[in-house]
């Protein structure tokens, strides 16, 4: 008791600041809180920068002043058949005017080549005969050009890009400098001392992300080459790995919320895939080159099915690439899924079946239409991850170089990011700059996509 | 606290209007010039954006009392707790007109900082919300934030005090270093006040602070707080009358009017010492509601 | 009574039809779920198979795995530490940039920024956390290595190293951090901040002596995700960080100048596996089983670290519930 009342007695008031005392205290923390504020501003200006940064460093780099050196001239050769090279460009000319320009400039042992490759026309040979064809094609070892489709336009204007003009480009500006000191540029370019270096090279603006970049194959040479083989390598691989992981996914989340009971295999279950929606996408790429394009190799190379036959015929083909994938994206669309079921409320559940309706009748007719739009946004939000994923598909075995398009699942392929991986890896500058190119359409690409979530989303929540 | 006074027209001497001198029904029915009080409204009311919960409250809080805010739900008596110590001011959108005065001073003055008015008047919540420290840091926190300058036996003392008052310290003493959390109920409510009162306050404001508890746990509080009122002035809001009644030595009745447009807003009714509050009150709406006519 | 109602006949409408569709499909729906299961089996045993053919390869011995500092397939050297070296010095480097910018902008998301604020910065982070990784590592190499070696000087950082790759894949995991630890700091209830306001404390002081130590176990457990989501990054150290393993001898090496240097170039675990793997290699071959094994050694890194993440969830959890 008597502790008490000492205690009571004493005075905290000096042991409290006061006064001015209390004054500078309160200060010394408002001086803090500003001081807070400030450095959570800088944090966000650092985060904001960041992303500006790396849209500017790709910008700059997709176009730019270049000093270009053309054996051929585009303007000469449109001229030379008979049109007017300010009303028309080489894109412009016709498929059979361009394998005409094609067939004047090249060697017929360049063409025999080409042709064997990949023909020109259904019907006719231009650079080779019908006997000699059929002699090759009946060989053992038929050239591509056998089977495959004859080329299209935007194929045949590589070539006379690539072996008529052959674009060479010496110097290449970032886009800033380009528009600002274009005059300087150009005075560069045109200065004895740079034609000495590079003779007839002409100053040219380039947007390197253009429509012939979009459609040409791939080449070697940075001026000619294009993204379409690895677009549309991706537009399959997608497609594949859409088609897998969508049902299993959403079918293993419908089991894991509506049917599973909460017993220790069920728990398992889903620990299980929360792990492995952490498990780093290499290790998946390890996965489906182990399993999917060794041990499975005579289904994903197509042989059981009769294909191929060519000696270069394996396993690294877009099936496993997009089975590779999908197990890859399959937790989280699972995941996802999971939380939307979660959403709808249990009194529709109840209800229906109430009415009478199997669990499954009641799942497909209620349950899942008001749980789609949540479906739908992570599974395409999971999709468009798997569309930027490069790890995993180089390790499955993406193509290095190939030139012609997809046909099928069972075709070899090179998806959209490992051309960026492949290109970014090359010394030379112009490499940087279609890379840069083909990041834009890549992220193009994505944008689409997540627009599309979103609405998606909205569309599906609107009519519920 | 800063010296500026915002209403001039304010003496430092607080008188409540005379009931006779009213045409209003807003105004209170209170008709003593009450001494100089501790926490002064006048004219006071919230807005929530455009929504005003609580309309002209004038009230005088009186120190080493305690006053309780009755009223129906939804009668605006938290909106008007929250607004003494300037805790709506953590809600997007609120706002405060009118006077409210602490020992004269202005609270909402733009010079004033809350930081300053909420180390002296001091809250305690609905349901016991103590730290997931352990009970000796919870009690410092307090203290420590407001820059106690004692080393570590005075704030052992300290501790030890606040613990006392709160009636909690014979129950704690031997495990000061527990969580909070391993606290029942009712340990916790009083762990909260002890909390409270360890930056020694001036006021404290009780958000109905023993309606989460069993009847025995709030019992102790009631009494707790009976015990406390020689040190601090408190000022609670209690849904349960027979608690004000017990306990308060003033009791205002809110109550929810509908104005012309359909807006539902918290009117002060009476004011008035308890016992009279409670036994003859001045105004029917509040013999109504004590009566449980609605409510 | 229950004798006799065992005798009589269940009435029609209420016998029990077998629906063969509904097991069906529950089959199929089990099935799925059943496959994710397969996935990791999957893993382990391919990833296990493989390592252990390498293990049991005459040039190879556990011992010189786990400690050699060499990794020269071409002479029979098989040290892991030139590898596991440069992984740690990226995702070191990795979380000095993302934890502290993570933390602190989720601190601001939670308990500083209003509406509008939050519906600017929210759906930048979420940009940023949905690049691909490889156009990270084009940035990582055009951008920040000659910003780097203008700041510290051309003869002292190469031009594949691993500070530039780590200072990337910190800026990549920030948004990870910051939603996960913002998701933990927007769980603690706030009946605790309004308790700290009313003792008189300011905002800074509220978020970090209240709000930050009661999310703490969530925020650790964002951090362990973060850090093992820079130990499983492949394509920005692929692209910048080197493409040889350092290796190295104590001793022989200088410690800060070499061996420790940041600005030296380094291949890490994943860059050595994508880089092997996506060249000509021969199954069966030693080199072809190396990659298993690190892919092993991988596993179960981010698997121990993702399990001990979830731990600190559990905690957190118990804590709130």
């Amino acid at each position: 008791m008597s502790t008490r009342i000492e205690l009571q007695e004493k005075d905290y008031s000096d042991l409290f600041p006061v006064g001015e005392d209390l004054q500078s205290q309160i200060g010394g923390r408002r001086r803090r809180e500003g001081l807070a504020r400030i450095l959570f501003m800088v944090v966000l200006i650092v985060a904001i920068s960041a992303l500006a940064t790396l849209l500017y460093t790709i910008i700059n780099a997709a176009f730019g002043m270049t000093a270009i050196i053309n054996t051929v001239e585009p303007d000469t050769i449109v001229a030379d058949v008979g049109h007017d090279p300010e009303e028309t460009g080489l894109a412009d000319l016709t498929y059979d005017e361009l394998v005409v320009v094609l067939e004047g400039s090249v060697t017929n042992n360049v063409g025999r080549r080409l042709e064997r490759d990949q023909r020109f026309y259904e019907d006719r040979f231009v650079f080779e005969n019908e006997a000699t064809w059929s002699e090759i094609c009946a060989s053992s070892q038929p050239p591509t050009g056998c089977d495959a489709a004859p080329r299209d336009k935007s194929n045949v204007l590589q070539l006379v890009n690539e072996r008529v003009v052959e674009p060479d480009v010496v110097k290449t500006w970032e886009l800033i400098p380009s528009l600002f000191e274009r005059e300087a540029i150009e005075a560069e370019i045109r200065s004895e001392e740079f034609q000495a270096a590079n003779p007839g090279a002409r100053p040219e603006f380039r947007a390197w992300l253009n429509w012939q970049f979009v459609t040409s194959p791939q080449s070697p040479n940075p001026e000619t080459a294009g993204v379409r083989t690895a677009i549309l390598g991706s537009l399959w691989v997608i497609a594949l790995t859409v088609l897998f992981a969508f049902p299993v996914g959403v079918g293993a989340a419908i089991y894991l919320e509506e049917f599973a009971r909460p017993n220790r295999l069920n728990q398992m279950i889903q620990t299980n895939i929360n792990n492995l929606a952490g498990v780093p996408s290499i290790i998946y790429g390890m996965l489906g080159l182990a399993i999917l394009v060794r041990v499975l190799e005579p289904i994903t190379s197509g042989s059981f099915l009769g294909e191929g036959g060519s000696a270069t015929e394996n396993g690294r083909t877009i099936i496993s690439a997009g089975l590779t994938l999908g197990l890859l994206i399959l937790p989280v669309v699972i995941i996802a899924s999971q939380e939307a079921l979660r959403a709808v409320p249990n009194s529709m559940r109840a209800a229906g079946l109430a009415l009478g309706a199997t669990k499954w009748q009641t799942i497909r007719k209620h349950i899942l239409p008001a749980a789609m739009p949540g479906v739908l946004t992570g599974s395409i939000l999971a999709t468009a991850r798997a569309l930027g994923e490069t790890a995993p598909l180089v390790v499955v075995g993406a193509s290095t170089f190939i030139i012609t398009d997809p046909s099928g699942p069972f075709s070899k392929f090179t998806v959209l990011p490992i051309q960026i991986f492949q290109w970014t890896s090359r010394p030379q500058d112009e490499f940087r700059n279609i890379a840069a190119a083909a990041i834009l359409v890549l992220l193009i690409l994505l944008i689409v996509m997540n627009a599309t979530a979103v609405f998606l989303r909205n569309r599906y929540s609107r009519s519920n | 606290m800063t010296s500026e006074v915002r209403m001039s027209e304010g003496e430092v001497t607080e008188r409540v209007r005379p009931q006779g001198a009213s045409q209003s029904q807003s105004s209170d029915a209170s008709e003593v010039a009450t001494p100089l009080g501790v926490i002064v409204t006048e004219g006071m009311s919230v807005y929530y954006g455009k929504f005003r919960a609580v309309a002209d409250v004038s009230l005088s809080f009186a120190t080493n009392e305690i006053s309780a805010l009755i009223g129906p739900s939804g009668c605006g008596k938290s909106t008007v707790l929250r607004s003494l110590n300037r805790m709506n001011d953590l809600v997007p959108g609120a706002r405060v007109e009118g006077s409210v005065r602490y020992h004269g001073d202005e609270i909402y003055h733009e010079d004033v900082d809350p930081v300053e008015v909420r180390r002296k008047i001091g809250m305690v919540f609905q349901k016991p919300n103590p730290f997931p420290k352990s009970i000796f840091e919870n009690i410092s926190w307090g203290a420590k934030v407001n820059g106690f300058k004692g080393n570590k036996s005075e704030m052992s003392d300290l501790v030890q005090e606040a613990l006392e008052s709160a009636a909690l310290w014979d129950e704690v003493k031997d495990k000061l270093n527990e969580s909070g959390y391993s606290l029942s109920g009712g340990q916790q409510q009083r762990l909260c006040i002890a909390r409270a009162i360890a930056t020694k306050p001036d006021v404290i404001l009780m958000d109905e602070p023993a309606s989460a508890l069993d009847p025995i746990a709030t019992l102790r509080i009631e009494e707790l707080m009976l015990d406390l009122k020689n040190d601090y002035s408190i000022i609670i809001v209690t849904h349960n009358m027979q608690q004000a009644a017990r306990v308060s030595d003033r009791t205002a009745f809110f109550n929810v009017k509908l104005n012309d447009q359909g807006m539902r807003t918290g009117r002060l009714v009476e004011y008035t010492e308890t016992s009279q509050l409670f036994t003859s009150p001045k105004v029917q709406e509040t013999e109504d509601y004590i009566t449980g006519r609605f409510g | 009574m229950t004798a006799e109602a065992r005798s009589v006949a269940v009435p029609a409408p209420f016998k029990k039809r077998r629906r063969v569709g509904e097991t069906l499909i529950r089959g199929f729906l089990f099935a799925c779920g059943a496959l994710s299961v397969a996935t990791t089996v999957g893993i382990v045993v391919v990833l296990s198979q493989q390592a252990l053919l390498f293990f049991l390869d005459d040039e190879v011995t556990f011992a010189e795995f786990f400690s050699g500092t060499s990794w020269q397939p071409a002479i029979g050297q098989f040290g892991i530490w030139p590898l596991v070296l440069a992984t740690l010095m990226v995702s070191v480097i990795a979380m000095v940039v993302a934890l502290p910018l993570g933390l602190a902008s989720a601190i601001y998301l939670s308990e500083y920024a209003s509406q509008r604020v939050r519906a600017v910065i929210k759906p930048i982070l979420e940009v940023l956390a949905g690049i691909p990784t490889v156009v990270y590592g084009y940035f990582a190499l055009t951008f920040m290595t000659p910003m780097l070696r203008s700041i510290f000087g051309v003869s002292n950082v190469e031009i594949f190293n691993q500070a530039s790759a780590g200072v990337v894949v910190g800026i990549l995991i920030i948004p990870l951090i910051s939603s996960l630890a913002e998701d933990a700091l927007h769980a603690v209830p706030s009946t605790l901040r309004e308790a700290a306001y009313a003792l008189g404390a300011t905002r800074l002081e509220v978020a970090t002596r209240v709000v930050v130590p009661a999310a703490l176990s969530g925020i650790t457990a964002a951090f362990v995700v973060a850090i093992s989501r820079a130990i499983g990054e492949t394509m920005v150290v692929a692209i910048a960080a080197g493409a040889s393993p350092k290796n190295f001898t104590f001793g022989d090496d200088s410690l800060f100048g070499y061996i420790l240097n940041p600005f030296e170039a380094g291949e890490t675990m994943t860059g050595h596996i994508v880089r092997i793997s996506g060249g000509d290699v021969s199954y069966n071959t030693i080199d072809y089983n190396s990659i298993f094994a690190i892919g092993l050694t991988l596993f179960l890194v981010t698997l121990g670290l993702n399990m001990l993440s979830r731990r600190f969830v559990e905690r957190f959890r118990e804590k709130y519930e």
